[in-house]
Formats: structure tokens, C-alpha cells, sequence
């Protein structure tokens, strides 16, 4: 079981003078219970990787399967959820409720069947059906909205989870609701996140892969990654300050360190090694 | 100067007040920081600054007048520019180039006006190559730059940023930063509206607000190193500074100041 990308490729408009290449050669793998995180600047192909993956757009080149089958729109169905940059954009019904089941009635389900998926899903984003349910989704704060919009995908328990900038644009506590979130899907689901920070959920990744102008340029375990994060800093995304620091610090001592980014254990190495602590 | 003396502000007679009695201003050649989380008041400041809004009591005025005279609305609006959250939502145009035209064609200026307003907004924001591109086809930061340019374009004496810098990898956020450098030493006042405190370092002041109240305005040190609970707030401490006050807990030199890895490792190298 798992979705799987072998050296894909896509390019835009192929066979015309406008055709733009946006992704070249890369691989990728999720497990159920998995998360990976594709991170790259802005117009690197990580959108398109998404797509890809969810299959919205089909590969120019390569290969790409979910459970051992070629994944396209029709075995990609209710399957693999993707959740878009600025989801909230996309609510449209009269109350939340609808919203959220508007994707299991397209699965077929029938009507209450689909309402209750919508309350579970509402659930699992810490939206309660009975509180939210029936409000319009216009009245939502922007945390909110976009949790009630990551329901909508839940709702349909895909197998694989895909989310393009997910806590773009929320403040702390909306940031850390979705982070949340997406962490427990893992119970269910498959989980890729497109982001250019990665610190987020760099600490809870199990791999990330690296896209720089449309190029797969590193891939591989996140401890590894933290250890020398220079592929990062060569693909123009920032090095956690906190990673930074202890690598640095480290560097000063002449030791080595498996560096973490929580503030308050990075902090607990530091002064230990200093001798400024037992 | 805009001035907000004591503004007053809901959506409807029986709603909450989105703001309540709120006093700040923001001087030219100044960056003001204004920061609180989704529902603070933030993005209804915003929509007051211009004139879009209008306070309940109190009043918002821009270099003297106030927002409530008709007769100088259009005038204010060329003076203080926005640029909103939701950069799709101020792309009017179907290519990059007409879009950031836009506004100064509704200036009526000269053609050769607008063609220099328009290639040097691209250029500052790092869309120059881009003029023929439909604005759907951008990418997000890509859109975000974009509106910028199109606010520039009307050379505005103050500009607006509500959350610039959301859609951003790290080389956008620190262009678009650096921008704001030039534009405060160009003598332009600039009001940044955030959540985010990793990106207000370089701001002259930071006023927060909390319930549509303002619950803290001074320098930036101030609120990112004293001892604030920045969490009631719905504020997050930047990394860096949360590993500086733990180092500082466990008796490790830091420098309290510190924004940069640099500092934080220099401190612990001494």
C-alpha cells in the first residue's frame, strides 16, 4: 500500500511554443501513516508535484501508482485528498455542515450517510457539528474556515492526504490547529505537505524531498537532513535558526550534535555542552 | 501622519466592538508593526485607514484630514496605499503588466508616466520578464508581489501591508522587507499588519492589538524580549528568541537583543 511516484515528469502545454517544464525526474513514496514534505521556493513544482500525485494532471514522463495501480483522476477518487493552497476560498454552501458533506454526496453516499461523515470530519478539526454545523461558512474566522475547508477532504477518509501551504496566512493558534490536524490524519491516511517553511513539520516528517526550478535536488530521512541542512539552504529555503545554532555551536566546540528544533531541548544541549549546565 | 485618536468601530448596531477606543499613528519614514491574531481588529484597522471603513467615534485622520470628508476621499486614497490579504482578490487584469497599469491609468496620466511607474513597481518587486504573463498562471508569492507593485505604481505616500509576506519563500520575505527599508528611507510611512513576529525585526515600533483593543505600542525589543505574556495575545515568539530565553533560564550567556543565528552563537563563543 502506498502512493508512488517514480521519476515524473510534467510540462505544460507540451508540443507548443509555450510549453513550460515545471517538474523533471522525481520520486517519491508514502505509506499510510507517513508524512513527507516537499519543500521549494515559490514556482519550483511543488504545486505541480501535487497534482500530480493526486492525479489531477497525468505525468509528461514516469510512472506513477497508488496500491500497485497507474494512478490517474477515476483510481485516484476518494482516495487521495488534496487540500489546496487557501482551501477556505472553495467553501460554497449555505452552512458548514453542507459544505463538509459536499464531497462524500459526490462519492455517492447518500444524504445523512454523507452528513454524518461531516460531523466526524468536523470533529477530527476540532469544529463541533452542533456548534459550526449549521452556521454559513462565510462566518468563520480564517482559521476556522480553513479547518471547516480541510474537513471537506477528511470527510471523504482518503487514503492519502495532500496539502499545498496548508497554515499559510493563519496566526499562531490557527497555524497550530492545523499543524494538529494534519499530524493525526496520519492515523488514516498517507500525508505529503508542499511548503516553502518547513520548519512547521519538519520535526514530525519521516522524509523530505527537496525541489529546486523543477528538479528533485535532495531526498531523504529528516534527521539526516537536520544534521546537514545545507540542501536547504542551497535550494534557497531557510535553516531553522534553531538547527542553525546548535550546528554552529557545535562547529565552536569541534563535536558533533544530532540537532532538534524545539527551542527548549536545543537550549538544554547548548548549556549542557557549555558547561553552563549539568 | 495617519493618526487613529480613540476610533470606535463594529459591523453592526447589535455585533461586538471589532474596535474599541484604539490610538495609534504611524509617522512618515516610520515602519509600524501592527500585530494580534486572526480577529484581533487588524484587518478592520486596515479597511479604516483609507476611508474604506469609517469610525463609529472617534476619528482616522491622514496628514490632517480625516477620513470622514467625502470632498478628499479620492485624494486619501491616492495618498495611503493597501495591499490586502488575498492577493487574487485586487488582480484586475489579464496580464501582469495591465494589471499594475491599473491604477495609475485611473490617475489619467501620461503613457510614458505610466509605462516608467509600471517597469520600475515590477522591477522593485522582482517581476520584471513577467509583464506579458496572465496573473492566473502566477504562482502565489508571485501574485503577492504583484499586488505590491500594483500599490507602488501609484506612489503613495503611505503604504498598507496586511500579512505581505504569508504566500513568501524566505528570499521573497526578505526582498519584500528590504523593500520596505527603501520605501521608509524614500520618507514613506509604512503600517506592516502581522501575525508574525519573525518579520518585524526591522520595524521602528510594534503596536498590538487584542480584542480591538491595543494592549501593547513601543519599540519591537520591548515586546519580543520583555516579559510579556505574548501567548494571551495569540502571539508566537519567534524560535530564536524562545531558545535565547531558555538559554538565558539555564545560565548561558545570550545576547537579549539577539535576531539572528549569528548573535545567539556569538554570545555562546565569547
Amino acid at each position: 500500500m502506498s502512493l508512488r511516484l517514480e521519476d515524473v515528469g510534467h510540462t505544460y502545454a507540451i508540443g507548443t511554443t509555450a510549453a513550460v517544464v515545471a517538474l523533471q525526474e522525481v520520486s517519491l513514496v508514502v505509506d499510510p501513516g507517513e508524512l513527507v514534505l516537499v519543500v521549494g521556493e515559490t514556482g519550483s513544482g511543488k504545486s505541480t508535484l501535487l497534482r500530480l500525485a493526486s492525479g489531477l494532471l497525468r505525468p509528461s514522463t514516469g510512472l506513477a501508482f497508488i496500491d500497485e495501480v497507474a494512478l490517474d483522476e477515476a483510481s485516484a477518487r476518494g482516495r487521495v485528498g488534496l487540500i489546496f493552497q487557501d482551501a477556505e476560498s472553495q467553501l460554497f454552501a449555505d452552512t458548514v455542515l453542507d459544505d463538509v458533506a459536499f464531497g462524500p454526496r459526490n462519492l455517492g453516499l447518500e444524504v445523512e450517510a454523507a452528513r454524518e461523515a461531516a460531523r466526524e470530519a468536523l470533529h477530527d478539526v476540532g469544529l463541533d457539528a452542533e456548534t459550526y454545523g449549521s452556521r454559513s461558512p462565510f462566518a468563520l474566522s480564517g482559521g476556522e474556515a480553513r479547518r471547516a475547508a480541510i474537513a471537506g477532504v477528511l470527510a471523504m477518509r482518503p487514503a492519502y492526504l495532500l496539502a499545498d501551504e496548508p497554515t499559510s496566512g493563519l496566526d499562531s493558534s490557527g497555524r497550530e490547529a492545523v499543524r494538529s490536524v494534519l499530524l493525526e490524519s496520519r492515523v488514516h491516511s498517507g500525508v505529503i505537505i508542499v511548503t516553502h517553511s518547513p520548519e512547521e513539520f519538519l520535526a514530525h516528517a519521516d522524509r523530505v524531498l527537496i525541489l529546486r526550478d523543477s528538479l528533485q535536488v535532495w531526498s531523504g530521512e529528516t534527521r539526516t537532513l537536520l544534521s546537514d541542512p545545507s540542501p536547504l539552504d542551497q535550494a534557497g529555503l531557510a535553516v531553522p535558526d534553531v538547527v542553525a545554532i546548535q550546528l554552529e555551536f557545535a562547529r565552536y566546540l569541534d563535536r558533533g550534535v544530532e540537532p532538534v528544533l524545539d527551542p527548549r531541548a536545543a537550549a538544554q544541549w547548548i548549556a549542557r555542552a557549555g558547561g553552563w549546565s549539568a | 501622519m495617519i493618526r487613529f485618536d480613540d476610533v470606535r468601530f463594529r459591523y453592526r448596531a447589535q455585533s461586538p466592538w471589532a474596535l474599541d477606543g484604539v490610538s495609534f499613528t504611524v509617522s512618515g519614514g516610520e515602519v509600524v508593526a501592527l500585530l494580534g491574531a486572526n480577529g484581533s481588529g487588524k484587518s478592520t484597522a486596515v479597511r479604516l485607514t483609507n476611508g474604506l471603513l469609517v469610525p463609529y467615534s472617534g476619528s482616522v485622520t491622514v496628514d490632517g484630514s480625516s477620513t470622514r470628508e467625502v470632498s478628499t476621499l479620492h485624494q486619501l486614497r491616492e495618498t495611503v496605499g493597501i495591499v490586502f490579504q488575498r492577493p487574487d482578490d485586487q488582480i484586475v487584469a489579464t496580464s501582469v503588466e495591465d494589471d499594475v497599469a491599473f491604477g495609475p491609468e485611473n490617475l489619467r496620466l501620461a503613457r510614458e508616466v505610466i509605462r516608467d511607474r509600471v517597469d520600475r513597481s515590477l522591477e522593485t518587486v522582482g517581476l520584471t520578464g513577467l509583464e506579458r504573463r496572465e496573473p492566473h498562471l502566477l504562482s502565489g508569492g508571485q501574485k503577492q508581489r504583484l499586488a505590491i507593485a500594483g500599490a507602488l505604481a501609484m506612489e503613495p505616500r503611505y503604504l498598507v501591508l496586511d500579512e505581505p509576506t504569508s504566500m513568501l519563500d524566505p528570499h521573497g520575505r526578505a526582498d519584500v522587507l528590504g523593500l520596505l527599508e527603501r520605501l521608509r528611507s524614500d520618507g514613506r510611512g509604512i503600517l506592516l499588519v502581522t501575525h508574525d513576529l519573525g518579520i518585524i525585526a526591522g520595524a521602528d515600533r510594534a503596536v498590538v492589538l487584542s480584542g480591538g483593543v491595543v494592549v501593547f505600542d513601543g519599540p519591537v525589543a520591548a515586546l519580543l524580549f520583555g516579559d510579556l505574556d505574548l501567548a494571551a495575545w495569540g502571539l508566537a515568539l519567534p524560535p530564536l528568541v524562545s531558545l535565547s530565553r531558555a538559554l538565558a533560564d539555564l545560565g548561558a550567556p545570550v545576547i537579549p537583543t539577539a535576531t539572528t543565528p549569528a548573535e545567539v552563537v556569538g554570545a555562546l563563543c565569547r
